[in-house]
């Protein structure tokens, strides 16, 4: 079976790259793990590695073409297979690869079906093996012996893992290069793939997620629209989160009368700011936070960790996505600052100018769409963290105080936590906690 | 625990040597054989050229150079062509990325935190330019960026101009760009020594890339380490 080796996405913002200098030629015998190409993106030179041992059958782009993200780069296969390059007039490629085949054909070296097989498994170039049988023919013992004079099979960048372990890592999409093994001579078994698929990066919101082999579409299908940069990390994360987190969602509607006044006599008396509803939110929810440090917390190696740092991200929507810049202490924060941070991060995030600092480490999330006219919302948690609050629209409705009925500014919030470390009951006293403030905001000082 | 990253200081060294020293330890980092290290210099007049460059970058005569003492090395880092020598802050990082957001691009954009707030510390204002990496100032450009990678562990990093001789960059078109000068610290009457720049540097290194700096053992490697 043949294999595709296609660009890889080697950042949050990479869309393309430039093929540099292509390290094997076609024909030529890989190992996994050896270099097969460098490429370019930015000022970034990374070489791409081989997941595959075999042969390097076709080459589909040359040194100095762009291609995009998932795009293909080569294909791998046996010396003799028939190869088949979907999407281009097939019949040139074809031709060049069973040429190539051809010659790749006289330069394979002798050997029994047993040692191809074990150094196929070993991940191991059959070339580097001497023969000692009278023809220079490589037999089984040829192989062991070379496996057990090889200096830390690994330091040239091969991965040792069992096949169920490999198997495992595509299902889940887990690059074994990134795996640590804890097998014998650090083998990587099918536990250490599992763990790390449970631990993505936990303190890196903004990383991609390990990719997955991409899907092979079916040969009917019509070209889409390429799952590429941030829509990629996007997709990736909202579903891991939707997979890990069992989501709820509660929600409860909020006379905020008081808050309407609070920020009127704020923005009153301080000209040089405006400050906003979110602002005055994030704050809240900061103070919340502190009371409530279950909702502040991880889920981190098996175990609750509960964050000291209370690191508020407000979701921010960019015509191509969203990204989510984190308010670093922000229950150590004034308004002012909260405001002046928050607009600062949401100007840098829509013109892609936000700093590494700026996205990780987040321990909550706002995200508010009632400038939509939103009323309320599930929002999905962005993990690690354990909750999200949904803000909705702020709109004048009947209400009922002091048993009269009267015109008051309402908003919805809704608030979805991750049910295997919070509780509905904290849940829901750590909403109150927000809706009081939200009713008088100077209980927040209490 | 905070990840740790050794750090390995030479004087004035040629560009050669550390490149190999860079491609030895690029191998050890991936078989785990040694931690993240960051390893900063100051080079010989050279000038490199990344894979993205040209010699037509270079804008005098093969006799000029030889008669300046500038050697031209080709190198598998991104980028065009670039001038290092002394008067400059170099950083190599060899770190295993996939401890550090696992992105090329976001590794480039902390790169350049840790310069801008490096260069805030001496009250100069450095920015990020769309599509031209490095980081940038009012005065032109006053670090480049340019980072190979494989498997995932870095090599080659960063160049900041403290006060090299501008007379070398005047030579070259720096990174391919044709429009845009070169600044150095002195530009912008700061007087520190090397030394004095690489000490606060390893300070914003530690806070952007979240590591604690310990120094390498000494004879590793067989060269002097801080």
């Amino acid at each position: 079976m043949a294999t595709e080796i296609k660009m890889p996405q080697l950042g949050l913002t990479m869309t393309e790259g430039t093929i540099g200098t292509w390290k094997k030629n076609v024909g030529d015998t890989v190992a996994v793990g050896d270099a097969l190409v460098e490429i370019m993106t930015d000022k970034i030179t990374s070489e791409v590695e081989s997941t595959e041992a075999g042969v390097l059958r076709f080459i589909a782009a040359k040194e100095g073409e762009t291609v995009e993200v998932q795009g293909l780069l080569a294909i791998i296969g046996t010396a003799d297979e028939k190869i088949e390059v979907a999407g281009s007039g097939s019949a040139p490629a074809a031709a060049a690869a069973q040429a190539a085949a051809a010659s790749a054909v006289k330069r394979e070296v002798k050997a029994s079906p047993a040692a191809r097989r074990l150094a196929e498994e070993k991940g191991i170039d059959i070339n580097l093996v001497t023969g000692s049988n009278a023809d220079g023919r490589i037999v089984v013992a040829d192989v062991e012996k070379y496996l057990e004079s090889a200096p830390a099979p690994q330091a040239d960048g091969r991965i040792k893992a069992s096949p169920y372990a490999k198997k495992i890592a595509e299902e889940l999409g887990v690059d074994l290069g990134a795996v640590v093994g804890t097998g014998p001579e650090g083998r990587i078994v099918e536990e250490d793939v599992r763990k790390a698929a449970a631990a993505p990066a936990p303190a890196k919101p903004a990383a991609p997620a390990p990719q997955a082999p991409a899907a092979k579409a079916p040969a009917t299908a019509k070209a889409g629209e390429p799952l590429v940069g941030m829509r990629k990390v996007i997709a990736e994360r909202m579903t891991y989160s939707k997979h890990t987190a069992p989501h709820v969602t509660i929600s409860t509607e909020i006379n905020v009368d008081a808050t309407v006044a609070f920020r009127g006599e704020v923005n009153a008396k301080c000209t040089d700011v405006r400050v906003s509803y979110t602002d005055i939110i994030t704050k809240m929810v900061a103070a919340a936070l502190r009371k409530f440090p279950i909702i502040n917390a991880s889920i981190i190696d098996n175990a609750i960790v509960k964050h000291e740092d209370i690191n508020v991200g407000i979701a921010v929507a960019l015509d191509n996505g969203l990204v989510v810049p984190v308010l670093r202490n922000a229950d150590k924060c004034g308004l002012k600052e909260i405001n002046e941070k928050c607009k600062d991060m949401a100007q840098k995030a829509r013109s892609n100018q936000l700093g590494m600092d700026m996205l990780a480490g987040g321990t909550f999330t706002i995200s508010n769409l009632g400038s939509y006219d939103v009323d309320a919302f599930t929002p999905v948690i962005n993990q690690p963290e354990s909750a999200i609050l949904g803000v909705g629209r702020i709109v004048k409705k009947p209400a009922v105080v002091n048993d009269e009925i009267v015109i008051a500014s309402m908003m919805t919030l809704s608030l979805s936590f991750d049910h295997r470390i919070v509780d509905g009951a904290q849940a829901a006293q750590f909403l109150k906690c927000i809706k009081t403030y939200l009713e008088d905001p100077m209980s927040m000082l209490m | 625990m905070k990840k740790t990253c050794r750090l390995l200081e030479f004087e004035r060294t040629a560009y050669d040597y550390v490149w190999d020293l860079q491609k030895e330890m690029v191998q050890q980092r991936r078989s785990g054989q040694i931690d993240d290290t960051l390893i900063m210099l100051e080079h010989d007049h050279v000038y490199t050229i990344g894979r993205a460059g040209s010699r037509n970058n270079i804008l005098v005569a093969a006799d000029q150079l030889k008669s300046e003492g500038i050697t031209v090395v080709e190198v598998d880092r991104g980028g065009d062509i670039t001038y290092h020598g002394p008067g400059q802050l170099v950083g190599y990082p060899i770190l295993n990325l996939t401890a550090y957001g696992k992105d090329m691009h976001l590794y480039v954009r902390m790169l350049e935190e840790v310069i801008i707030r490096t260069i805030a510390v001496y009250g100069i204002n450095g920015h990020r330019e769309n599509g031209l990496t490095g980081v940038w100032t009012k005065k032109g450009k006053i670090a480049a960026i340019g980072v190979g990678v494989k498997g995932w562990v870095s090599m080659h990093g960063f160049s900041l101009n403290i006060h090299p001789d501008m007379r070398y960059f005047s030579m070259i078109n720096p990174c391919g760009i044709t429009n845009r000068p070169v600044a150095s610290m002195r530009d912008f009457a700061v007087s520190a020594s090397r030394n004095e720049v690489a000490h606060e540097l390893q300070k914003q290194f530690t806070d952007v890339f979240d590591v604690q700096i310990t120094p390498a053992r000494s004879k590793e490697n067989g060269c002097n380490t801080a």
